[in-house]
């Protein structure tokens, strides 16, 4: 450590090599306390030593009156032209200067407010954060007699245009979904709430991707327990990179056993504006086209944006079914398994003669018929997502005729289990969420065994224990059923179904408490003349029982701070 | 440490889980031999039952073993029997016969012989109602002769079973209005009454023509046999005691109210020599009403039936809408019914038996009196005066329009 200090200072000593001597998780820890030297052309040295003379580094120097001023970028991370602008007022300052016989301004503060073309200049004192401004894609200026350095922002590299969302499309709704680049993210979000309460906060993490993740939340609006609790959990991350926001995820969940996801996934900026509205809070990580949201609760698996962009009575037709699918899907094969193994005379008496001679030429019981048939299903889809797409319709032939057909000509499976399966695998996508269809892909398994083991008993206790654990299981503190189990009467109004807008006058319960009302009331249709809930002011005079709420707030911040509390204690032991 | 002992632990439940395969309750669908029908016969103590079971085959037109009827459509049927001193017995003796595990959850209907439904039938009802396999929504039926035979003699029916075209009959028969046929569980609540009599429907025989496309061409001139139901069987108790006619038949079900909708056939015309004269009546409603009066401490039934009807064909060329012809309609419509209740309450007094429920409708309405004839029902149903008074409504036409020669 010290003979590198000694070494920028030009005293002769062994050579050392900064990458072999300090582990690679220290390295900026340590730039940090380096503070720069006096001479431009050193720092550009150690600079280039720090970066091991990667080609990617660009340095100029540039004399003007005898006093040299250099500039450093990584090529590929900043707009070109904006290096250029910088470069330009530069050079065009040196006949001014050398004129008048003057030398260079030794005042770094004198550069920094008035000397350079571009919005955002920072003065920096060490050389961490020298580095770290190049990698982030900044210009870094320095001069003789500084000792300092200039970081001016001439971000810009490659990125990919805003496109329509992959994961989840919308025949009525915006059609812009997140990039891979934060900023660009960040702003998605603050073009649909422009208003001041909207926080950015950003952290670092990841000692050597040192990526940015952001988290942002209305503040007066989001229950600022969970705030502070989401911001204490992605400090606590220690790792060395962070390539997707899933890595982000998975150290901030309640429950990583769990199969439920307890963290929200949306590629639209437009679901995390309405998250932040609810009073929840986003997380961004860069390099991610993702955004997380928190707290999830079970229900908002079931909804799609889109619920909220067409009229609210098809999407009351429409979310049952999501949940008839998620039944579907989830327990179909089992409960298949079950009544034809185990409880035939619960089936009509043409159907139990129908499937009895469909069973008649397949050799296996139903329980391996359905598992080879799930089995094949899951290698298919897997097969589906793996392959070239110009090869994928051939997956979808081989699987229709393979399976569909040919597999019961065959008399391996019966005509049922076929239908049984692909109603099970078409059930699985009517959920907006891709997590749930994960999740349910791998209870679905362990349900036919139970079915095939205990019959209805068995397919029944495996719900219970599920449903047990969906009631333990919590999202930064809030229950997961929270709506249901607990049970509040006002959350209905968007769970199983969905009300008018004009109807959901309140934010979710729990999720925030300081700033229900989310609207005037009475603004429903009513005849001319009733002038109920037009008043600007109406949604300040009919606040109702602000009291209670808040004493219910109280109540549930205590749970998450002794959630937070047993957290601390499980990090401590470990 | 605590939790992954947990894990672990539940892990090695599920897996020890697994390893209980020795599900003694697992039984493959196509390892059943799902019974539709059973016939049910006494040989000098013996019980025979005889199990119609469904074929299993994947396409039709594959003979049942049973088969040799060439019947409009092929039964998809196999035939097991089975022999013992008990029911139960006798149904195990069929495992030695048939590869499969006889189940009889499915089974539609119970076929009674004749002889064992006089000797009674009680073991048989107690087996089915407490057996943990068997369903009492089952539906009993009594036969002329021997079950055995009508289940394997029918060959010529429309369903791919007997069993299934019973079921078919217990549905639709009520359009009639001459047989019904009753679940078990209905026959056993009957059981359950000292003042009413169990009944149900007969099945027999009956010779169809048969058309054979088997071998290409339609083979003329042969026959096979088919199911109809004809009037009902009286039981007292368990035992079978008598049969009631079809016409019989409608009186009882009528005093029961057990009719859906029915046909009656009356005279358009006083006219005698009127040709074409006859008119047949829809009945739609048929509500019956039975008091029980008592006259210095002898009961008396009254009997009280209202039958809501329309016009529903007509042999007489002319418009029978008219509110003379209505009249007459109905008073000849209350005079069938009174003839064909009359008849019934004479066949039951002549059997000495209650299936109308006489006894019971006295137990509710006059408990002192029912008492007194408790002891000695439903013989005592014999001196037991019975008036009947009945109503018919001519409500409507279920024609359309008029006539076509009325519109000349």
């Amino acid at each position: 450590m010290r003979s590198f200090f000694s070494r920028l200072l030009r005293r002769p000593r062994p050579r050392h090599n900064l990458a072999t001597d300090i582990p690679a998780q220290e390295v900026l820890s340590f730039l940090s306390q380096v503070s720069l030297p006096q001479k431009s052309a050193d720092v550009v040295q150690a600079i280039e030593e720090v970066l091991g003379n990667s080609n990617d580094l660009i340095t100029r120097e540039i004399k003007i009156s005898g006093t040299s001023l250099s500039i450093a970028y990584i090529n590929g991370l900043v707009d070109k032209k904006l290096v250029k602008v910088l470069l330009e007022s530069l050079l065009l300052k040196r006949p001014l200067v050398e004129q008048a016989g003057l030398s260079l301004d030794a005042n770094i503060d004198r550069w920094h407010q008035m000397g350079l073309p571009l919005g955002q200049i920072k003065v920096v004192k060490n050389l961490s954060e020298v580095i770290t401004g190049l990698l982030n894609g900044n210009t870094c200026l320095v001069g003789d007699g500084w000792s300092q350095a200039l970081l001016a922002d001439t971000e810009g590299w490659e990125k990919r245009a805003i496109t329509e969302p992959q994961t989840s499309t919308v025949v009525r709704g915006p059609r812009e979904g997140f990039v891979e680049n934060m900023r660009t993210n960040t702003a998605l979000i603050r073009r649909r709430l422009r208003h001041p309460n909207l926080r950015v906060e950003e952290l670092v993490v990841g000692d050597i991707s040192n990526t940015s993740v952001s988290i942002l939340y209305l503040e007066g609006i989001a229950n600022s327990k969970i705030v502070a609790e989401v911001r204490e959990r992605i400090k606590r991350i220690k790792i060395d990179g962070v390539l997707e926001g899933h890595y982000v995820e998975s150290m901030i969940e309640d429950n990583p056993y769990s199969p439920f996801p307890q963290v929200w996934t949306t590629e639209r900026p437009d679901t995390v504006a309405a998250d932040l509205l609810e009073g929840r809070v986003a997380i961004l990580t860069d390099g991610t086209p993702f955004a997380l949201t928190v707290p999830l609760r079970f229900a908002a698996l079931l909804q799609s944006p889109e619920d909220y962009y067409q009229r609210w009575s098809l999407s009351l037709y429409l979310r049952p079914f999501r949940y008839l699918g998620l039944g579907i899907t989830a327990f179909l094969p089992a409960l298949y398994v079950a009544i034809t193994t185990y409880h035939q005379e619960m089936l009509p008496t043409p159907l139990l003669i129908s499937i009895l001679m469909q069973r008649e030429r397949v050799p296996y019981p139903a329980v391996v018929e359905a598992l080879v048939m799930q089995i094949t299903f899951e290698i298919l889809l897997e097969a589906g997502a793996r392959l070239p797409r110009a090869l994928g319709q051939a997956i979808g032939i081989v699987g229709a005729l393979v399976i569909g057909d040919a597999a019961v000509r065959a008399g391996l499976v019966s005509p049922a289990m076929v239908i049984v399966i692909s109603a099970t695998a078409i059930a699985s996508f009517t959920f907006p969420s891709f997590d749930l269809t994960n999740t349910v892909r791998l209870i679905r398994i362990p349900m036919i065994l139970l079915a095939a083991v205990l019959g209805l008993f068995g397919l029944f206790s495996g719900l219970i224990v599920m449903m047990i654990h969906l009631v333990n299981l919590r999202s930064f503190g809030i229950p997961y059923l929270q709506g249901m189990a607990p049970f509040s009467l006002s959350d209905q109004k968007d769970y199983l179904m969905r009300a008018p807008w004009w109807k959901m006058r309140t934010r979710p319960e729990l999720s925030s408490k300081k700033d229900i009302i989310r609207q005037a009331p009475d603004q429903g249709p009513k005849p001319p003349g009733d002038e109920r809930g037009r008043g600007p002011s109406s949604m300040e005079n009919q606040a109702p029982k602000k009291k209670d709420n808040q004493q219910v707030f109280k109540t549930k911040v205590k749970r998450t701070d002794r959630q937070a509390n047993r957290k601390g204690q499980q990090e401590g032991k470990k | 440490m605590r939790r992954s002992l947990l894990v672990l632990l539940s892990l090695l439940q599920i897996a020890l889980l697994l390893c209980l395969s020795g599900c003694w309750d697992r039984r493959e669908i196509n390892e059943l031999a799902v019974i539709s029908a059973l016939g049910v016969d006494k040989e000098d103590d013996i019980w025979k039952i005889t199990a119609e079971v469904f074929q299993p085959t994947t396409g039709g037109g594959e003979d049942g073993s049973a088969g040799g009827g060439g019947g409009s459509s092929k039964r998809q049927v196999w035939i097991a029997q089975g022999r013992d001193y008990t029911i139960l017995g006798a149904l195990r003796e069929m495992a030695l016969k048939v590869p499969r595990r006889v189940y009889a959850a499915h089974t539609s209907a119970i076929l009674i012989g004749e002889e064992v439904a006089r000797q009674g039938i009680l073991e048989f009802l107690d087996l089915w109602e407490r057996d943990s396999e068997a369903r009492i929504n089952t539906e009993i039926l009594a036969c002329r002769g021997k079950a055995e035979e009508i289940i394997i003699g029918s060959q010529g029916g429309l369903e791919k079973s007997v069993g299934l075209e019973l079921s078919g009959l217990k549905r639709f028969a009520p359009v009639n209005g001459h047989s019904t046929i009753l679940s078990v569980h209905e026959f056993i609540a009957f059981l359950g009454q000292k003042g009413a009599d169990p009944f149900t429907g007969v099945v027999e025989l009956r010779t169809v023509p048969s058309i054979s496309t088997a071998g290409g061409g339609k083979s003329s001139g042969s026959t096979a046999q088919a199911l109809r139901l004809k009037g009902l069987a009286l039981f007292r108790d368990d035992k079978l005691m008598g049969f009631a006619d079809p016409t019989e038949s409608r009186g009882i079900l009528a005093i029961q109210g057990k009719i859906a909708s029915t046909i009656l056939h009356v005279q358009a015309t006083v006219d005698e020599n009127q040709k074409d004269n006859t008119v047949a009546l829809e009945v739609n409603k048929l509500k019956k009403q039975i008091k029980i009066e008592e006259n210095e401490g002898q009961p008396i039934i009254k009997i009280k039936i209202t039958a809501e009807m329309g016009l529903a064909e007509q042999a007489y060329h002319g418009d029978l809408m008219q509110a003379d012809d209505i009249r007459f309609l109905e008073r000849q419509a209350a005079t069938v019914i009174s003839n064909e209740v009359e008849k019934a309450i004479q066949l039951t007094k002549n059997l000495g038996l209650d299936p109308c429920g006489f006894g019971e409708i006295m137990r509710r309405q006059k408990p002192k009196l029912w008492e007194q004839l408790e002891k000695n029902w439903p013989e005592g149903l014999r001196d037991i005066d019975v008036s009947l008074d009945s109503q018919a409504r001519v409500r409507y036409s279920a024609l359309t329009g008029l006539p076509p020669i009325e519109k000349r």
